[in-house]
């Protein structure tokens, strides 16, 4: 039994909810608090308990031995990373190895000698934002980037997978050579800047010849560089990278321009406006507005609050305001090569459909829909 | 003849609209099963197959006679899905046989339980047809209909549903 990971799970519970536990899984307090304890689970315990708390029942049974070394390498890739997280990922990871097979091209990463890898300064992280525009997007400095996810997994062949999970917010690795993206289920700004803060990991320090991970409870919020350089490195290139400095500036000016706007200090409004147009957050676009120094250090922080307070949110704020709404960023569910993959060799008995559900975090259901024949 | 079904042969007869009918084989000595795992793993299908127990066409096997360990033993020997995994340890347990329409799983089953105790939703479509509870036609339909919603299955042709 993975019991370090059924403890953890029941050491971490909101105990304010112990009743909706007990009536959601029929467990009675007492037999939570035994297993929480000492005594071993059954297989009904531990399925309902694993509904209970949205994790996937493997996660709380042994581990397979073949991913233990994957299983290292997640957990020691952040300090709040918890047994669930580390087998949920490294599952994922091993599996996809595994499914790929002989299709796996290690030297699929040919960008990363495009990159500066040495520094994890903000001056950093902005240049080689620029660069991944000039090797991404032919140049184009200015634009939103809400083709961020298909860009990469098509351009930069990471295997991006959405997860849902409220234990991190984002995760990447190499493995194998391999690019990995996890990100979290949540508001679709939050998991676009995420996935730019794990692209910021991949192209910033490491090796993709050696192996390594990074697991990000919290993406949005930046740490001192002397706290966690590669942290407060990723963030601002996820910060520079989703908006330019110029595309900033020029938006800024057609935005004043279109209200007849004054010199005054920018307003919650306009970098409401800015976040809508970039696909970030209202804190996000703030906070790089404190970067290229139109807001007052720490005005973003406090700007947040108040709208928060008086709004109940910044996006309700926006929505208030009559801005014009967000355009939609699609992340691919899966990566489509690992669908390929998936269905010819349960196609060829090679892998079962449950399996490759499993992988692939897809329902059987869809699975099948996906195998089936196209009309033209 | 005591039989467990796994998610893929269930969402196959569902899609092919004869899973009503084959569950109707409970008065041709047929007595169909399905683990809670699998149940899980229908997803949309939970609420009909619970209109199914409640209806007594359907058993629900409880898991809890399941040890974590003997379940982790079987899914790490055969590399299966979890409710696949299920639906052979519950077999063993029960002496069942188990209707799954997935390759890997079969060839699994039959190495834990033995061949004769293994077979897919066309074999109990087919039993339909023996029963006078199908004609062939609209068997044979059933099937093309699950093929084109995306079923894992052999290529069969009209005449194997003939009885």
């Amino acid at each position: 039994m993975n019991t370090d990971a059924l403890r953890q799970l029941l050491q971490k519970r909101n105990r304010a909810k112990d009743d909706l536990l007990s009536e959601r899984t029929g467990l009675s307090r007492e037999r939570i608090l035994q297993l929480e304890t000492s005594l071993e689970p059954n297989l009904n315990e531990l399925r309902v308990l694993a509904d209970f708390f949205r994790v996937d029942l493997r996660d709380l049974l042994p581990p397979d031995p073949r991913h233990q070394s994957v299983g290292l390498l997640f957990r020691s890739g952040g300090k709040d990373v918890d047994e669930v997280t580390s087998s949920a990922l490294s599952r994922r990871v091993s599996y996809s190895i595994e499914l790929l097979g002989e299709q796996l091209v290690p030297s699929a990463v040919t960008w990363i000698d495009k990159f500066r890898r040495e520094g994890k300064t903000y001056a950093d992280a902005e240049h080689n934002a620029e660069v991944f525009r000039t090797v991404f997007l032919g140049g184009d400095q200015v634009s939103p980037l809400y083709r961020l996810p298909e860009l990469a997994v098509r351009e930069m062949g990471v295997l991006l997978f959405l997860v849902r999970s409220n234990r991190f917010e984002g995760a990447s690795a190499y493995v194998e050579s391999l690019p990995f993206v996890f990100l979290a289920e949540s508001f679709g700004p939050r998991m676009l800047f995420t996935l730019a803060h794990e692209i910021g990991h991949l192209i910033g320090h490491h090796d993709p010849q050696q192996s390594f991970a990074v697991v990000d409870t919290q993406t949005e919020k930046r740490t001192l560089p002397s706290k966690n350089a590669t942290e407060f490195y990723a963030h601002a290139f996820a910060s520079c990278l989703l908006m330019p400095g110029s595309g900033i500036g020029i938006t800024l000016r057609k935005i004043r321009e279109m209200q007849k706007g004054s010199d005054k200090a920018l307003g919650d409004l306009e970098i409401l406006l800015l976040s809508r147009i970039y696909g970030v957050s209202f804190y996000a676009a703030a906070r790089r507005c404190e970067d290229l120094n139109l807001l007052p250090k720490g005005g973003a922080a406090s700007l947040n609050e108040t709208l928060k307070k008086e709004f109940g949110s910044a996006e309700k704020r926006a929505d208030a305001a009559n801005l014009p709404p967000r355009a939609d960023v699609l992340f691919p569910k899966m990566p489509p090569a690992l669908l390929k993959a998936a269905t010819d060799k349960v196609r060829a008995g090679e892998i079962s459909i449950g399996k490759a559900s499993s992988i692939l975090g897809l329902s059987i259901a869809d699975l099948l829909t996906a195998n089936a024949p196209r009309m033209n | 003849m005591n039989v467990v079904l796994d998610a893929s042969s269930s969402i196959n007869l569902h899609r092919g609209g004869v899973f009503d009918v084959v569950l109707s084989l409970t008065s041709s000595a047929f007595v169909f099963h399905m683990g809670y795992i699998v149940r899980s793993e229908c997803g949309d299908l939970r609420e009909f197959l619970d209109v199914l127990v409640t209806k007594g066409s359907l058993v629900l096997l409880p898991d809890n006679t399941l040890g974590p360990q003997e379940f982790t033993e079987v899914l790490n020997l055969y590399e299966l899905g979890l409710g696949e995994t299920e639906c052979i340890a519950l077999a063993k347990q029960h002496e069942l046989s188990v209707c799954t329409d997935d390759k890997a799983a079969r060839r699994a089953a039959a190495q834990h339980l033995g061949d004769g105790r293994v077979f897919g939703s066309l074999r109990l479509i087919r039993e339909c047809v023996c029963q006078g509870l199908l004609s062939a036609q609209t068997a044979y339909a059933a099937y093309e209909t699950m093929k084109a919603r995306g079923a894992f299955l052999p290529s069969v042709s009209a005449v194997y549903f003939e009885c």
